[in-house]
């Protein structure tokens, strides 16, 4: 385990080796001049109330935790683009890290986790991602979902052991601070409800209220804040000469993502039709069917009752 | 699993730059799982969903012979019943593989970062070898000489502050060069000539540079000045176009060489067409080079051609203001000048004047040219149309010879007078 880890590690530090101490590019040339000649005490309170790009306000963004990342490292770090580049590289590693467990814990197969942990740490589309310096939030959004996903997932094994107060804790402040990270971050709370749906057995209104109510009302209040700080909940567009957007591009979008719902719902309908129909037990039979044999690894794990997992894949 | 995939796609849809592949991240983290579990899991199906991941998310070549191997291995080889010595090394190959990959991107990337430097180098030592303050103007300075890898991409102006440099030198240096802009309008070119302007006309020197694309150094041409006794000359001169057509590209070119132009005075030119009887709408750009002995290669202005679908036939006349770029304004001489129009349309005359007149100006038709029109992004330029007017006995005007027009009052561009909104 230890060898293949640190494999891993050197396969890494290798491939990223050329970009550790590279010049800032694109956007960080306008973050870092903006850090530097911005008092850190009014970079903060920016961070918390205003747009993301300081300048440009023609894209309307809010990500406040994003933000005081970005005064902390810069106070830290300075203009100097080696610890800039490295704090990138261990979130990278640590998501690839929390991705591969993930993978595990839906699939029991150690194997499984090592595949997707080297996949991802080695993927080469995800190296510009990495090292632009201020691109980090993709990583500590991406490292927020999966704890939270994995914190889902233990309280399902607490359930049987009486609860689990701090894995509950850990799921609302990591789904509470994904969403002031970026706004992808947004539908997380309807994944988890979701993902806490595929699990037939245990799917009580009582529950769903104890996991979801507090990162609902985080949500409620990230876009109210995003209101006053950016002037809309949703919209990143909203000066007329901002980036004109290709014709009824709104519509598509919404079409695509009520495709998603769409299919999600669809998903998780026959899901729990065929639990009911199989019993609890039935699963695995059940998503060996068609279905399963499509994509049973991601979802039909989530409904295993048994859990023997060790700490790393 | 796919819901970032999903709304992905959306995003796309929303901005097309979405496709830059910094944003590939996240979707890439489900992507991920979903591959590591369906390799591992074993089954044919299983095998196709994971390598068809795989060759839609690796680049290029890697990405098809990655995933060809990952579904022999996890398919007809069914890795899950391999030994497991044999699994260990098909996965350490298999991340060496991703990892060369991996390193391939990161060197491109790096190429990018070094371009960037090189720039930030340049303009270091011009700045050393410059008096304090002293205004600086580089010709041949432009999106497409200077970053060929897009390592600002808009946001040079950045790179021109602290902590890259002591000073802000934005309000130092004049160059044409495509720039994000403040709300409320996304203009780039015209941001800095008004000002280089202002500069000359308070009497102060400018120190000229050339950028050089294959020393990637900027040259210093010397100091220019703006002469104390000149006047501004209410003159026009008639331009001899040669048609030069190129029947291998299609390419409509009028071409004007052994000039003596002083680009100072002579910062509008006015072209009179003829119009095939026949539907205008665009069939390419409309595109204004030249060339002089201080800019090191030809310059070029590209406006796409106006977007209205357009019936006419007879005659147009067209006023662009190439004064608007610091390489024409400062380019010293100007030695030829090229016009190039969409194919089927001829040059009946054209003249360079220092002034456009009030009249003809307030009925032209004013025209935002962008980089990309249907999204109206990058503005590149403007120029004023007259499509009605009938330019009679144009042809017959002599050629080369200088013209005494009546042109007494000057208008200026529009991007100047956007200029003067705070």
């Amino acid at each position: 385990m230890k060898k293949g880890g640190l494999l891993l590690a050197a396969f890494a530090v290798a491939a990223y080796w050329p970009v550790l101490d590279a010049h800032p590019l694109m956007d960080d040339h306008l973050f870092f001049s903006w850090l530097e000649q911005t008092p850190w005490k009014t970079a903060l309170r920016q961070r918390l109330t205003g747009n993301w790009i300081p300048y440009f306000t023609q894209m309307q963004m809010y990500r406040p935790l994003s933000g005081l990342v970005q005064v902390l490292n810069y106070n830290l770090f300075g203009a100097h683009p080696l610890p800039h580049h490295l704090f990138s590289l261990l979130l990278h590693a640590l998501t690839s890290l929390l991705a591969g467990r993930l993978a595990f814990r839906l699939s029991q197969d150690s194997r499984a986790g090592w595949c997707t942990a080297g996949i991802l740490l080695l993927h080469p589309r995800a190296a510009l991602g990495v090292s632009l310096i201020y691109n980090f939030y993709d990583q500590v959004a991406s490292c927020l979902m999966l704890t939270a996903l994995l914190c889902l997932w233990s309280l399902r094994q607490d359930d049987k052991r009486g609860g689990g107060p701090l894995r509950l804790v850990a799921l609302w402040v990591c789904t509470g601070l994904v969403l002031g990270v970026k706004e992808l971050a947004l539908p997380i709370v309807a994944v988890l409800i979701l993902a806490d749906w595929f699990w037939q057995g245990r799917f009580t209104p009582r529950g769903l209220l104890v996991r979801h109510a507090v990162p609902v009302v985080m949500l409620g209040a990230y876009l109210l804040a995003r209101t006053n700080a950016v002037g809309h909940p949703f919209r990143t567009h909203g000066h007329p000469s901002a980036f004109p957007l290709p014709a009824n591009a709104e519509l598509w979008a919404f079409s695509w993502d009520l495709l998603l719902l769409a299919f999600c719902a669809a998903f998780a309908g026959l899901l729990s039709r065929t639990s009911k129909r199989k019993g609890a037990s039935g699963y695995r039979s059940a998503l060996d069917g068609p279905l399963g044999r499509l994509h049973v690894p991601a979802g039909g794990p989530f409904l295993q009752s048994s859990d023997t997992a060790p700490m790393v894949f | 699993m796919f819901l970032p995939a999903v709304h992905f796609c959306s995003q796309v849809t929303l901005r097309p730059w979405f496709f830059d592949e910094r944003y590939w991240y996240v979707p890439l983290v489900p992507l991920s799982v979903l591959t590591g579990a369906c390799l591992t899991r074993g089954g044919w199906l299983n095998a196709c969903l994971g390598a068809a991941v795989l060759a839609f998310t690796l680049p290029g070549w890697l990405g098809l012979c990655v995933a060809a191997l990952a579904l022999v291995l996890a398919g007809p080889l069914q890795f899950c019943r391999l030994h497991l010595e044999v699994q260990r090394m098909a996965g350490v190959l298999f991340a060496a593989s991703m990892a060369l990959g991996t390193l391939k991107q990161c060197e491109a990337i790096r190429l990018r970062a070094n371009e960037a430097s090189a720039v930030h180098q340049a303009i270091t030592e011009a700045v050393h070898g410059a008096p304090a303050g002293s205004p600086m103007v580089f010709l041949n300075f432009s999106e497409a000489s200077v970053e060929r890898e897009a390592s600002f991409n808009g946001d040079l102006q950045w790179l021109l502050q602290p902590p890259f440099f002591r000073e802000d030198l934005n309000r130092r240096l004049f160059f044409s060069y495509s720039t994000w802009d403040f709300p409320p309008c996304n203009r780039f070119r015209d941001r800095t000539s008004a000002a280089l302007i202002s500069e000359l006309e308070k009497g102060r020197a400018v120190n000229v540079y050339r950028w050089n694309v294959a020393r990637r150094k900027l040259e210093f041409l010397g100091a220019k000045r703006w002469p104390q006794n000149r006047a501004v000359a209410p003159l026009s001169i008639a331009l001899a176009l040669k048609r030069s057509l190129d029947p291998a590209s299609g390419r409509n070119v009028w071409r004007s060489e052994a000039l003596a132009v002083d680009p100072m005075v002579y910062r509008y030119l006015s072209i009179a067409m003829i119009v095939p009887p026949r539907d205008l709408s665009p069939k390419g750009p409309l595109v204004l080079q030249w060339s002089s002995k201080r800019s090191d290669q030809m310059q070029e202005v590209r406006l796409e051609w106006p977007p209205q679908s357009r019936t006419l036939q007879g005659e147009a006349a067209l006023w662009l203001c190439p004064g608007l770029y610091t390489d024409w304004l400062m380019a010293g001489v100007i030695a030829e000048l090229i016009v190039e129009l969409p194919p089927g349309l001829e040059v009946a005359s054209a003249q360079l004047s220092s002034a456009m007149r009030v009249e003809p100006a307030r009925s032209l038709e004013h025209i935002d040219h962008y980089r990309n029109s249907e999204l109206r992004f990058e503005w590149t330029g403007e120029s004023w149309w007259d499509w009605k007017r009938v330019l009679v006995g144009a042809r017959d005007r002599p050629i080369s010879r200088v013209s005494h027009a009546p042109f007494s009052e000057s208008v200026r561009p529009s991007s100047d007078r956007a200029q003067e909104v705070p």
